[in-house]
């Protein structure tokens, strides 16, 4: 049986389409009609940030948009909560330290490295993201990079661009 | 929630971007254990509440 093609979220979209932005959900869209039969994974690294939002955020709006976002990943979204195995975990630590060891993202940025290598390791063909930081990766260097720990490089998009790119 | 004006999306999206940065700048600081104890909660949200849409809906 073909597997479906798999697409990883970052923590941003969810909380777009939580507060119903047009860009993010003509983006859900486009992606569920056009990459069929798509699963949309939410990497480990998102679950979290979620709920560290939805419990630490100063502004209770926001607070609430992130339990909103967190509680419709599965219910509404049919999104998939991936986990990862302690190997598949440890790879990606390692391609995360290489990314920001490369200078590919800011040495702060340990999130955004993390949550592309989870997307990687994942096998993931997209990141969907609006993060600055993600969207100015350098995607031929990353894929160099992630090569030579054997791990295909997603595509990383803003939800802006999917639906201009493909919403026709 | 109600959905924004098309108007009021960009202030919007604004603001979730800027919460989304500071939630990032403080997860970058947690330990790996941190990292793992949160993720677990967030998946027991997650579950609980799809389990308790399940139970509503037979």
């Amino acid at each position: 049986m073909q597997k479906s093609p798999l697409v990883a979220v970052d923590t941003n979209f969810p909380l777009l389409l939580a507060a119903g932005d047009n860009a993010a959900l003509d983006a859900l869209d486009v992606v569920r009609n056009r990459v069929r039969p798509v699963e949309i994974l939410v990497p480990p690294t998102v679950q979290g940030e979620l709920l560290h939002q939805a419990e630490n955020e100063r502004d209770a709006v926001q607070r609430a948009l992130a339990r909103k976002a967190l509680l419709q990943l599965r219910s509404r979204r049919r999104f998939h909560p991936a986990d990862l195995n302690s190997a598949q975990e440890a790879v990606a630590r390692e391609a995360a330290r290489k990314t920001l060891l490369a200078g590919l993202l800011p040495a702060a940025e340990i999130n955004d490295a993390i949550i592309v290598a989870e997307s990687a390791v994942l096998n993931a063909i997209l990141l969907v993201s609006n993060d600055s930081h993600l969207l100015a990766v350098d995607h031929r260097r990353l894929g160099l990079l992630f090569r030579e720990l054997d791990l295909p490089v997603p595509l990383i998009v803003s939800p802006r661009e999917i639906a201009q790119k493909f919403y026709r | 929630m109600k959905k924004p004006s098309i108007k009021a999306q960009p202030k919007r999206e604004a603001e979730i971007l800027a919460a989304c940065e500071r939630t990032r700048q403080a997860c970058n600081k947690l330990t790996d254990e941190e990292r793992r104890e949160l993720r677990q909660r967030a998946l027991a949200i997650i579950y609980g509440h799809d389990a308790k849409i399940s139970a509503r809906s037979r």
